[in-house]
């Protein structure tokens, strides 16, 4: 009975903070609006002109550091060709040579058009909008090539949500069919080094292509490796911090919920334990108070805008060009799953700040701390490509992130459904909702222990 | 006659109680003195059900015997800790309802009751906790302990930090209680209350000594 009480005075408390948080959420959609507004005039001059748009082929930089690398890519291409073209473009006879080759290519529809270049002039004209993509072949990758290794395939695209997907799936495509191709004819596969023909039964491979990840990964004989796309270095900066703008602003909304610890007497545990209900049942009746109002008046909020918007927004965000930046492409009931995803995530986070905090004056200092180097490590600041390897793996646990890479789908379209990316907000949650209990109920069995 | 047996507690390696025990009457008023940090608010706690003994039992007149190795016996006994504990963002009347074992109806009919009329609580149940006194939220709190009716009230230094007149009041609750046949066991340092009592409670080393009330304060001091 204590426990239903407990439930429904914590919902009286948030309650009472409405009046606070309303103020909040107005403040934030108002700053959102204007970063919007002035993002979408700045994206209008930086959109790239019509006859920018024609140049649609992709650059493929390689370095050809290394001449046994050479011939072994060039010896995969002669199989697959049937002709000796020379590729790589330290020279204008090499390029010439490659995109000759590419044509061909280009021609079966395996590729889309290819052109090679050199690393600055390819960077150069991805900036200059005169190309749609670079595909980098470093010289680890060649090398994991010819040792039938994954490859990590780096990828840098032209910020225009249109051809993203598009230019994406179909590279992949490309070079998996083109290494498959290659495996797979009739021709031997040579040893380079010894130049001896080898049994091609050892290169047995088959390849998955994982579109919605944009992975290539490559099975060779039972060992299975998967790599993914990087597309942290691939958004343009005015996406990506769009994105972060927005993230911060989330966090800036989910702090009005957060109250202070002095809404409790430290001898409140005390007696709440003469009840039979732990410091453990303490934490979660209040945690799961936190969750299902944030669920309650999150849908109440969603729902208003999601059947007021057609009616007295559309044209207005029209007018302004931001309906297509804010990409709302989600049906009401696929809405609600993520609405609940968000608000165990949004209680999870401020038990996890109350936990932290002594009083409501030390709340703002600690949400902007926190907040701030959550968003530093989740690469949300500085994008993840930045950090080393092994980081960034871990990255992808930390709430901020998911947030981030969630704003920045919905700003380029991308269906937020598919990548995994609802699995992520479960698992991400769930593991900041066990955290925030565990370190409350040992703040608040330290702050008991103390009192002896 | 409720009785105490064989309680026994440690923090670690360090014995706080040592196989206590100890027998308080019905309408009675007990003391529990002891030097600071002795385990008085300990043996309150594992009393009240807010800690467990490693042993120890409580028997109550009409034979019901409490494990003091489990929790949760708020109905039995009524607990008044040191620090109120209270929601300050709620009002008195919702602090009430959280604590109280029947619907809100049953607990109007409760608060127009003698004793918590006593307390004097009525004219401020819609404040918000916050912006009542220190006096007033100890009102509170008593009422907390006692809203459902238990046989013992425990009181940890029920009027510290309180002004003359209402560390009055509160004596004078007491005493009403006692009179309506409530058994209390309370910590204090103060010689008002100890004039309440019926019996001191010496806690010392782990150990409970008896000791008749009206002793002088340096005698009473030397046995600590």
């Amino acid at each position: 009975m204590i426990a239903v009480r407990f439930f429904l005075l914590q919902f009286k408390l948030l309650i009472k903070r409405i009046p606070q948080m309303i103020l909040v959420f107005l403040l934030v959609v108002f700053l959102a609006l204007c970063t919007l507004f002035m993002l979408n005039r700045i994206y209008d001059k930086l959109s790239p002109t019509e006859k920018e748009k024609d140049a649609n082929y992709i650059a493929v930089v390689c370095p050809d550091e290394d001449n046994t690398i050479l011939k072994y890519a060039k010896d995969i291409l002669d199989q697959v060709m049937g002709s000796a073209s020379s590729l790589f473009m330290k020279n204008e006879n090499d390029k010439e040579g490659g995109n000759k080759l590419l044509n061909m290519f280009a021609g079966t529809g395996d590729l889309l058009k290819f052109k090679f270049m050199e690393e600055d002039e390819a960077l150069n004209a991805i900036k200059n909008n005169q190309i749609l993509a670079v595909l980098y072949l470093g010289q680890d990758d060649l090398n994991k090539i010819q040792a039938c290794q994954t490859a990590e395939l780096k990828i840098i695209v032209r910020d225009d949500s249109e051809y993203i997907p598009v230019i994406c799936v179909e590279l992949v495509n490309s070079f998996a069919r083109l290494l498959t191709a290659a495996q797979a004819s009739s021709l031997a596969i040579y040893d380079i080094y010894t130049n001896t023909e080898l049994d091609g039964s050892l290169y047995g491979a088959m390849y998955d292509i994982d579109m919605s990840n944009f992975s290539y990964a490559m099975h060779r004989n039972s060992v299975y490796q998967r790599v993914t796309v990087d597309f942290s270095t691939t958004n343009s900066p005015i996406s990506f911090y769009t994105a972060t703008a927005l993230t911060f602003m989330l966090f800036l909304v989910i702090s009005a919920f957060t109250p202070a610890l002095s809404d409790y007497e430290p001898s409140f545990c005390k007696c709440f334990k003469t009840r039979g209900i732990g410091i453990v049942g303490f934490t979660i009746i209040r945690l799961v108070s936190f969750f299902v109002f944030q669920f309650v008046t999150l849908t109440a909020v969603y729902s208003l805008v999601y059947f007021a918007f057609d009616k007295y927004f559309n044209d207005i965000f029209n007018e302004y060009g931001l309906t297509n930046m804010l990409g709302l492409n989600l049906s009401y009931g696929k809405a609600i799953p993520i609405i609940a995803i968000f608000a165990l995530f949004s209680s999870a986070y401020v038990m996890f700040i109350i936990s932290l905090i002594k009083n409501s004056e030390e709340s703002l200092m600690i949400f902007f701390m926190f907040a701030a180097g959550l968003m530093l490590l989740s690469g949300c600041i500085i994008p993840s490509a930045f950090f080393p390897a092994t980081f960034r793996s871990i990255m992808t646990f930390l709430p901020a992130w998911y947030i981030h890479k969630l704003f920045l789908m919905i700003i380029e379209g991308v269906s937020i459904t598919k990548a995994g990316m609802v699995t992520y907000g479960i698992v991400c949650s769930l593991l900041l909702a066990v955290s925030a209990v565990l370190i409350n109920v040992i703040r608040l069995r330290t702050d008991s222990n103390y009192e002896k | 006659m409720y009785t105490l047996s064989n309680v026994s507690f440690s923090y670690g390696k360090r014995t706080i109680l040592d196989n206590i025990g100890f027998s308080m009457e019905s309408g009675k008023c007990y003391a529990l003195l002891g030097a600071n940090g002795c385990g008085k608010s300990t043996l309150m706690t594992i009393l009240a059900g807010s800690k467990k003994a490693a042993a120890g039992t409580l028997s109550f007149p009409d034979g019901t015997v409490c494990n003091l190795k489990t929790s949760g016996r708020s109905s039995l006994i009524g607990y008044v800790p040191q620090e109120n504990p209270l929601i300050n963002t709620l009002n008195g009347y919702d602090n009430l309802l959280l604590w109280y074992k029947g619907s809100g109806s049953e607990l109007k009919k409760t608060i127009q009751s003698d004793l918590i009329q006593m307390l004097g609580i009525d004219s401020y149940l819609k404040r918000t906790v916050s912006k009542l006194s220190g006096g007033m939220k100890r009102r509170l709190s008593i009422a907390i302990g006692l809203i459902n009716s238990p046989r013992i009230l425990l009181l940890d230094e029920p009027s510290a930090a309180l002004d003359l007149p209402c560390k009055q009041d509160i004596a004078k609750y007491l005493e009403e209680y006692n009179k309506k046949g409530g058994t209390i066991l309370l910590t204090t340092h103060e010689e008002a209350e100890l004039s309440l009592c019926d019996r001191y409670m010496i806690l010392k080393n782990g150990h409970i000594t008896e000791h008749e009330p009206g002793m002088p304060v340096d005698k009473l001091i030397s046995l600590f």
